[in-house]
């Protein structure tokens, strides 16, 4: 009780350093938790769109329909057990694909009547992860005209993706030993402040760490009710924040907000903080004599 | 219980404020430290509060030679010793009870008690200081301080009490207060070490003591007779 009292000395003798402390504490902990949560997310995000390969499989114009089904157990036996959507594109829906961005040649096509079917291409449209094994697997199918795989559509976003992952840690990491850095200077700005009790719980025999831990405490409290107003904070802003960032690009749609869980580790965050300043806090100049 | 032996203590080359002081004290003893100003009285207190080291000589506390105790003996040591200090020491943002209980839970009662509680109750109202044991210490008057930083000394229940002018700022009713309660802790067992310049107790309550000039013992009596 007393240690507790001594602790939140600094908030009756300096409230504006002790309150504009806090406000930088808090706002940095909010930073740090959105670069955090962008840390954390966009692995995952990387990760699906690296697993994301798109294959069309073009079949001889001369099949018949007949054909189609055994042609698409091959595909699916040469998939293996890997998780790969696989979808039939007759004329009719590849004339409906292209609709929207010519529309000309969609109407000369749909002209020609039965013929149509000569002239555009009939194709499985393959979505999932998809190895070059695979790929050739494909290409060796009776009736199999040709294979067109893309591996690396994503690539440039996937390098802009990691560079904004390595970023956001970054920024996270500089964030946190700032703020260690900010609770350690407050400490020795407070020194003066419990260096009369803490020599006078010195004389009457207390430890150095008794004498000590009022000063020490304070970091902690501070980081501490830091943590915990960030963290509200946090859960209150970062669905907004979230829209926002899925709003910059649809590949970042499936980022989605980051839950519970990091809210929380904010607050924790902001105690460990507090711990390492308690840490590395220094004392007033107490004499051990 | 205290032993000092050829001590002496000097903060320049040149002057001593203790010279080659030689003292024993007894357990339970009560003695005056006596001396104008300079004559080394405070700063022989501060080195039995083991607040500072002789320059050289030694200085036994309990059986301990000071210089040589390690940090956990020494705090041990500490928490034996109820010690006033002439510039009273109190924390100014405590309250009077809070400056006197911070120095009982140092002393090992970690969870003021009842009987505790009452004790440090008894003490406040002995020294006319129980309505203002809510009263932050910046507010109190000197002579209210220093009383607050006797009871602290006295509610830890010390077996030595060394105290540098506790009646200096008390008025006629306070100072006899002050020594009552100091002679009942004597009595009690409490070794007691008293610098005063106030003649009339030492002629009242006539105990042993040392008189100081110029850092030496100019006169040690068995019973004081001033």
């Amino acid at each position: 009780m007393f240690a507790l009292k001594l602790a939140l000395r600094p908030w009756k003798l300096q409230p504006l350093s002790q309150f504009l402390t806090f406000l930088t504490l808090a706002t940095m902990l909010l930073l740090a938790g959105f670069f955090g949560s962008l840390a954390i997310s966009l692995p995952e995000l990387r990760h699906r769109l690296e697993g994301d390969h798109v294959a069309s499989v073009f079949l001889d114009p001369a099949l018949e329909a007949s054909h189609l089904t055994p042609i698409r157990d091959q595909i699916n036996l040469s998939l293996g057990s890997s998780a790969v959507s696989v979808d039939f594109v007759d004329s009719d829906a590849f004339l409906e694909s292209i609709q929207a961005t010519q529309p000309e040649l969609v109407k000369e096509v749909a002209a020609l009547g039965a013929e149509k079917d000569w002239v555009t291409p009939k194709f499985f449209s393959l979505r999932g992860t998809l190895t070059e094994k695979m790929i050739e697997k494909l290409r060796e199918i009776p009736g199999v005209e040709a294979v067109a795989y893309s591996a690396k559509r994503f690539k440039p976003i996937l390098e802009n993706l990691l560079a904004i992952e390595w970023l956001s840690r970054a920024l996270f990491a500089a964030i946190l030993l700032g703020m260690v850095a900010i609770l350690t200077l407050l400490g020795r700005l407070n020194a003066s402040i419990f260096q009369d009790a803490e020599l006078i719980v010195a004389q009457m025999g207390g430890s150095v760490n008794q004498a000590r831990f009022p000063a020490r405490l304070n970091p902690v409290l501070l980081a501490g009710g830091a943590g915990l107003v960030s963290a509200g904070l946090f859960y209150k802003l970062n669905p907004w924040f979230s829209a926002k960032m899925a709003s910059l690009s649809p590949f970042l749609q499936g980022m989605g907000s980051v839950g519970q869980p990091p809210v929380v580790a904010l607050f924790a965050l902001g105690l460990a903080i507090g711990v390492l300043a308690f840490l590395f806090s220094p004392g007033a100049g107490m004499p051990t004599r | 219980m205290i032993q000092l032996q050829m001590l002496s203590k000097g903060y320049t080359e040149r002057k001593k404020v203790l010279d080659q002081i030689s003292l024993t004290l007894k357990k339970g003893e009560f003695v005056y430290v006596l001396g104008g100003t300079g004559a080394g009285k405070s700063t022989l207190l501060r080195m039995l509060a083991t607040e500072e080291l002789p320059s050289e000589g030694s200085l036994s506390l309990f059986g301990y030679d000071l210089a040589k105790v390690n940090g956990s003996t020494l705090q041990a040591i500490r928490r034996s010793i109820g010690y006033v200090p002439q510039n009273v020491r109190l924390i100014s943002d405590f309250s009077v009870f809070e400056n006197v209980a911070l120095g009982v839970s140092l002393a090992g009662s970690r969870v003021l008690r009842a009987e505790v509680r009452s004790k440090i109750y008894e003490l406040l109202d002995r020294l006319s200081l129980m309505n203002l044991r809510d009263t932050p210490a910046s507010k109190l008057s000197g002579g209210e301080a220093q009383r607050v930083a006797i009871a602290r000394a006295l509610a830890r229940g010390p077996e030595l009490l060394i105290a540098d002018e506790p009646t200096g700022a008390q008025d006629f009713q306070n100072t006899w207060n002050v020594m009552d309660l100091l002679q009942r802790a004597n009595i009690s067992g409490t070794t007691m070490v008293l610098a005063t310049h106030d003649r009339e107790i030492v002629r009242k309550l006539r105990k042993r003591c040392a008189i100081l000039s110029h850092g030496k013992i100019m006169i040690e009596e068995a019973l004081c007779s001033l």
